[in-house]
């Protein structure tokens, strides 16, 4: 097909763009999506304030409304990692773990479209590091699936579960992590939803 | 801390560009795996985060001789001296949870914030424009780090970050430029859009929405993400070297009018040689004249670098520092003229 603004090029873009409050989306090539993301950059004052504020006007019309979290009771989307809402993600401008990049997808890739005019890392790649550190989410995680596993008496599973946690606490080293180490027996027993 | 350390390698006043750039800083945003990011993170997690890394980054902070400093630990005013030193940022003096900062203390080129708006900041500082320098120390840095802590990296946005506009490669590079031709001739604000139109951000002195004190800018890349750091540094090195050339371009204009640059800068060393009350902002922009004087030639006295001293000692934070105690407004105005007096002499 081809470029709804030119009429030349392939259009290859979706291209999403703000009018009167509404998503307009259009297919357009490249360079006429470029164009597109300056334009409406400079009309919304990008370089005058700041980028953060601009990605906060895109936020505010951002819908949030992707399949990968969990809704709330209002409708809203939720992070599992973190329990960080859209509503929040949209006031504070900060995502709350490396999981909400996954949650709020769709949303972020229009905010790096129009604020990064990219959308994909061609930078460095870290190494893997020779030790592992400490990761109080991925024991949430373990304790989640714990109390899951006994609530369906699933026993084996949370055995494996327990181990797991055991594990995990015990490459922490004894002291640091008391707050958030699994005290396995109890949470067996009492879960945590 | 030192109470009396050296003058840091970014106000040192020494290297390529130095006529127009005060400094170079490459800053490297990054987040540990696991952990939440500081918009959800508990105080627990954040105790658990900071002794982790602590304890992790011991070995390394040894070799390198770093100084660990746990934020809450420290006194209001030591918090404003690293400030003032660039070492932190004003976010972490201020923040709640557990904080802390692992720096080097003989010259301040390089430190790593804890639990910052991300986990970890870590920055490099060089003085002139020296940004594959800057960036190749903060890389090797970053790699130590990594073979130590397990960075949240997705392969396709790259590193994650708390806020998404430094998503990616969550390198920042900034340069401190001087150009008082360009804002006394008016052609600052062309020059600025100009920059901006090539993606760049330009801010004062002490970051964003602060105007620019002392004909001090930053100039910074906007974009982290979909562009290498080898990419990055090459587009705001060109636009920056495109600053500069208007801004000396300006510059040798002046010069047609000897006089008057000759005037300013006289009158700017009489007032700093004489005043018995001097305030921060009026110090910086006599510092301003002084230092155009001083690398047109139209003076050959004071040195760059005790312009630079003044500088950074006459910060409000400094200059408590050195009597050892907090002052009102007015008696760090007393004490400023006093120590620009003493320098100057």
């Amino acid at each position: 097909m081809l470029c709804e603004s030119c009429q030349e090029n392939e259009g290859v873009i979706h291209h999403l763009e703000l009018t009167n409050g509404e998503w307009l989306e259009r297919l357009l090539c490249e360079e006429c999506h470029r164009k597109n993301l300056r334009g409406e950059a400079a009309e919304q004052g990008k370089g005058a304030f700041t980028v953060i504020e601009y990605m906060g006007q895109i936020l505010a019309q951002a819908g949030g409304s992707q399949e990968q979290g969990q809704p709330t009771a209002e409708g809203g989307l939720v992070c599992p990692g973190c329990q960080l809402s859209f509503e929040r993600f949209q006031q504070t401008k900060r995502l709350g773990c490396p999981r909400c990049y996954e949650t709020f997808v769709a949303d972020l890739e229009q905010i790096f479209l129009r604020v990064q005019e990219r959308v994909v890392h061609r930078g460095k790649v870290p190494g893997r590091p020779k030790t592992a550190a400490p990761s109080p989410l991925e024991i949430r995680r373990l304790q989640d699936n714990l109390s899951r596993a006994v609530r369906e008496e699933r026993f084996e599973d949370a055995a494996l579960f327990r181990d797991q946690i055991r594990k995990l606490s015990a490459s922490w080293g004894e002291t640091e992590h008391e707050g958030a180490s699994a005290d396995s027996e109890s949470s067996e027993t009492e879960g945590r939803d | 801390m030192t109470p009396e350390h050296e003058i840091d390698e970014w106000l040192r006043g020494a290297g390529p560009e130095e006529d127009t750039v005060v400094c170079t800083r490459v800053r490297l945003a990054r987040n540990l795996d696991g952990f939440s990011f500081s918009a959800t993170q508990s105080e627990d997690e954040a105790v658990t985060l900071l002794a982790t890394v602590r304890r992790t980054l011991s070995s390394l902070a040894e070799e390198l001789s770093w100084t660990w400093v746990d934020i809450g630990d420290v006194s209001e005013l030591d918090r404003q001296v690293l400030i003032e030193r660039h070492l932190i940022s004003r976010e972490l003096s201020e923040g709640h949870r557990s904080r802390g900062v692992l720096y080097d203390d003989s010259d301040g080129r390089a430190s790593v914030m804890v639990n910052e708006e991300d986990h970890l900041r870590l920055q490099v500082f060089r003085s002139g424009l020296r940004m594959e320098e800057a960036w190749e120390v903060a890389d090797e840095l970053d790699d130590r780090i990594a073979s130590l802590l397990p960075y949240a990296f997705s392969n396709k946005f790259g590193y994650l970050t708390s806020c998404p506009t430094n998503t990616g490669t969550g390198l920042r590079i900034s340069v401190l430029v001087h150009l008082p031709a360009l804002v006394t001739s008016k052609e600052i604000s062309k020059a600025t859009n100009a920059i901006q139109e090539m993606n760049m951000v330009v801010r004062g002195l002490y970051g964003e929405g602060s105007h620019a004190i002392g004909d001090l800018f930053q100039i910074s890349n906007q974009r982290t993400l979909g562009e290498s750091e080898e990419e990055i540094l090459r587009s705001l090195h060109s636009a920056v070297l495109r600053l500069l050339d208007w801004e000396r371009k300006q510059r040798r204009e002046f010069l047609q009018n000897r006089l008057f640059v000759e005037d300013r800068a006289y009158r700017a060393l009489g007032t700093l040689e004489r005043a018995r009350t001097l305030s921060s902002e009026e110090t910086i922009s006599l510092l301003s004249a002084l230092r155009l004087g001083r690398i047109l030639g139209v003076m050959h006295e004071p040195s760059l670098e005790s312009l630079n001293q003044i500088f950074l000692l006459t910060q409000p934070a400094h200059l408590q520092q050195s009597v050892g105690r907090e002052l009102p407004p007015s008696d760090r105005d007393l004490l400023r003229a006093e120590m620009v007096r003493r320098i100057l002499s």
